[in-house]
């Protein structure tokens, strides 16, 4: 007897058919006075804030001053949770990672992972595929076009 | 066996009792040991009231002052009273010669109704609207501010750059030509011209330059002998009246061993403290000054060399006046005379002191323009930020003011539907947060 195929259909994740970015909104929060608020500051003078939201048109930037505060990013997702981040003292480098952070982040709590599960590729297998997860984030990626011509990420 | 025996076995009996059958605490046992040996306590000579007066203080005087000592024998019981009863007797002398509540107020009310004879149009007031309100928490203070204006040395300050410059320019010029006429650099307190303070910066810009000579020297060059003379004339010190001498002289003398000891110490030229910047003799100086140069000056009017120049310091063609060439910035001031005379002048007339650290560093007329030009105060970094390309970004929104709940209310749509239910229940939107919050009106 020939062997029957199983009808399965597609488990529904967030980039199987279409990736949705879960981070919609980033507050940038500085103060004028505070000196743990220095790096903050020049990063948001510096071409690092444009080039993030020109490569990110889905997520809402918002900068608003917060005096007598230390500097904080806070970040909005889909599910309505927010995570925020206190950058104080910090380089504007080393802000543009937590804010890489942030957006690859989803609004899930942290959890941690139990029973050093394998994160596998191919349903079940019980080990790392050779080719490893599939992630939105690699290979060439879609443009957007804003109207300015196309944006690459 | 007497009652007063048997009481005493009884009473030993129960204590051999307790001790023998029955446990005791130690505080019983402290208390009844108290009980048993009260009448050796070796306290007992002195009496419950321990006051000094009780102490013999007779061998202790003698000890102090020989056989003989002076004062009384006990302070306390001979001595003169103690001030708490000093006070005692006071007040109690006061009670009896106050008199009883209302007596001594009436009295003196009919005295003031009874001078006061002029009652016409007089209506007593129902309100207390446009009456006189003496008294408070600032009344007093107003009143002694109000009476007792002060008038410091420094006028006006000058904010922009071609009115600093003009300044110095003017400083400079009038401390070399006191120089060049080997006169004391010495300045009249409050400096008048007889021509408008206008006229005489643009006559000062025009005809006043510096050169340097072959020593390597610098030299005023005046376009004309009446400028110099006008210069000169305005602001070489004018002698005071009679009446002025008296007052200005006992302050004079106390700062003349200060001035001799500066001169023999530094060798300095010796400069006249009526225009110093010596505080308490400058402000009586000035008035006297000011007093006396109206009388003394010739001509019918008197112009002031230091006025707010804001409306005045411009030409006819609507610019600023300002030297006709750059020489005054390459003047030195090394001369230790002459640089504390250029910045008094250009202290009073610009308006900007220059702190004493920063006089040191000062060597020639161009850093001395760099000490007087404030820098422009920094902008808050969301004026930065909307100046520049970030602001016109589509998914980019920046604020000035801090972000609050009610921004964000008002961004998702709620808070017109908010406001509403609130003014439903008669309540009023709160605007702010904390002690300082307000009502909106609405």
């Amino acid at each position: 007897m020939p062997v029957k195929a199983l009808r399965t259909t597609s488990t529904a994740r967030n980039g199987l058919g279409a990736f949705i970015l879960q981070c919609k909104r980033l507050d940038f929060h500085y103060c004028d006075h505070w000196g743990s608020s220095r790096g903050m500051n020049s990063f948001l003078t510096s071409p690092l804030l444009p080039h993030l939201s020109l490569t990110n048109p889905s997520i809402h930037i918002s900068i608003s001053p917060r005096p007598s505060h230390h500097p904080i990013i806070r970040a909005s997702y889909i599910n309505g949770r927010e995570k925020v981040i206190c950058v104080r003292n910090l380089q504007k480098e080393q802000i543009l990672k937590k804010v890489e952070l942030l957006r690859d982040a989803g609004g899930e709590k942290v959890r941690r992972v139990k029973g050093g599960r394998v994160v596998d590729s191919f349903g079940g297998i019980g080990r790392e595929g050779v080719r490893g997860v599939w992630s939105p984030y690699h290979g060439e990626g879609r443009g957007v076009d804003w109207g300015r011509g196309k944006v690459e990420r | 066996m007497a009652a007063s025996q048997i009481g005493v076995v009884a009473g030993r009996r129960s204590l051999q009792a307790t001790s023998r059958s029955h446990y005791t605490c130690p505080q019983c046992q402290l208390c009844a040991y108290r009980a048993s040996h009260k009448t050796s306590s070796p306290l007992r000579h002195l009496p419950a009231r321990r006051h000094a007066s009780f102490m013999d203080s007779e061998t202790w005087r003698k000890r102090i002052w020989g056989p003989n000592p002076p004062g009384p024998k006990d302070l306390y019981k001979d001595g003169p009273p103690s001030f708490l009863d000093q006070m005692r007797e006071k007040r109690q002398r006061d009670k009896q010669e106050e008199p009883r509540d209302g007596e001594g107020k009436t009295e003196a009310l009919e005295e003031g109704i009874e001078g006061n004879d002029n009652t016409e149009g007089y209506k007593p007031a129902t309100t207390w609207e446009k009456l006189p309100r003496i008294g408070g928490d600032t009344w007093a203070k107003n009143q002694y501010v109000s009476t007792h204006s002060f008038e410091g040395f420094m006028y006006s300050k000058l904010e922009s750059r071609e009115e600093i410059i003009m300044a110095i320019h003017q400083a400079l010029v009038e401390v070399f030509a006191l120089k060049q006429a080997d006169l004391p650099l010495s300045m009249d307190v409050n400096p008048t011209t007889s021509m408008p303070h206008n006229e005489y910066l643009r006559w000062l810009a025009e005809d006043a330059s510096f050169e340097k000579t072959e020593n390597g020297e610098t030299q005023l060059v005046l376009g004309s002998k009446e400028l110099q003379d006008a210069i000169i004339d305005s602001i070489m010190p004018k002698e005071p009246t009679e009446d002025e001498t008296t007052e200005a002289g006992a302050v004079m003398e106390q700062q003349q061993p200060i001035e001799e000891g500066l001169a023999e110490a530094t060798n300095l030229e010796q400069v006249d403290d009526a225009g110093g910047l010596g505080g308490p003799a400058l402000a009586t100086d000035r008035q006297h000054v000011e007093a006396d140069n109206t009388e003394s000056v010739e001509t019918s009017e008197a112009w002031p060399l230091v006025e707010s120049l804001d409306p005045a310091n411009i030409d006819d063609d609507g610019r600023p006046i300002a030297p006709a060439n750059d020489s005054w910035r390459d003047v030195p001031l090394e001369n230790q005379a002459v640089k504390f005379a250029v910045l008094k002048r250009v202290m009073q007339l610009t308006g900007t002191r220059i702190s004493d650290p920063n006089i040191g560093s000062i060597t020639n007329s161009k850093i001395l323009l760099t000490h007087l030009v404030k820098k422009p105060k920094p902008k808050k970094l969301a004026d930065n930020l909307i100046s520049k390309e970030l602001a016109e970004l589509p998914n980019v929104q920046i604020s000035k003011r801090r972000y609050g709940l009610i921004d964000k209310e008002k961004e998702v749509g709620r808070w017109k539907v908010i406001k509403q239910e609130l003014e439903k229940f008669g309540l009023q939107p709160i605007k702010g947060r904390g002690i300082g919050r307000k009502p909106v009106t609405l």
